[in-house]
């Protein structure tokens, strides 16, 4: 993929953080339900 | 590395993001055969030039994304440029510093927000603002 303003590496980089972001509010979301649970 | 703002997957992500960065300067450079500055300064201008356009774009989401990853990438050369010139050294090292910098930056203050202030204060965000003001003059 040959582009001009973003290549491939900058794009992987892209997916991996929304990939980070994603695990990120799933664990919260456990955690909330976790404490609504013990609550 | 268990963050709570920042988990390592995104950290990895922006190293990944930064590296690419880096690669697009150095290929501009080869390409039009410029400096790598110079080459980073055409990225500064149409990256400004972008985000003043951008104004009228509608699409809310992708409008905040494109926002985000142009000024994300400006910061990046910035600082760059700045620690090249600060500790004398080439460009191209000063980038490679950037990336480590940028990801200790982050893991700080991620680090201090969720070990000392969030659920501690009464305006967490407001005192680690003042907490990376202080960091930046020391």
């Amino acid at each position: 993929m040959a582009l001009c303003g973003f290549d491939k590496q900058m794009l992987e980089g892209i997916e991996k953080f929304h990939e980070g972001l994603v695990e990120l509010i799933v664990d919260k979301e456990f955690l909330n339900l976790e404490n609504q649970e013990e609550n | 590395m268990p963050m709570c703002g920042f988990d390592k997957q995104m950290l990895d992500g922006l190293d990944e993001f930064n590296k690419g960065l880096i690669e697009a300067v150095l290929r501009i450079s080869r390409r039009e055969k410029v400096t790598v500055e110079e080459a980073i300064e055409f990225e500064l201008q149409e990256m400004n030039i972008f985000l003043k356009e951008l104004v009228i774009f509608g699409n809310d989401a992708s409008k905040q994304q494109l926002i985000g990853i142009a000024t994300y990438s400006i910061g990046f050369y910035k600082g760059s440029i700045e620690l090249a010139k600060n500790k004398g050294i080439k460009i191209e090292e000063a980038m490679n510093i950037e990336i480590k910098k940028t990801r200790d930056f982050l893991c700080d203050i991620d680090k201090h927000y969720y070990e000392h202030l969030k659920g501690k204060t009464a305006h967490p965000m407001k005192e680690l603002v003042s907490w990376m003001q202080s960091q930046e003059e020391n």
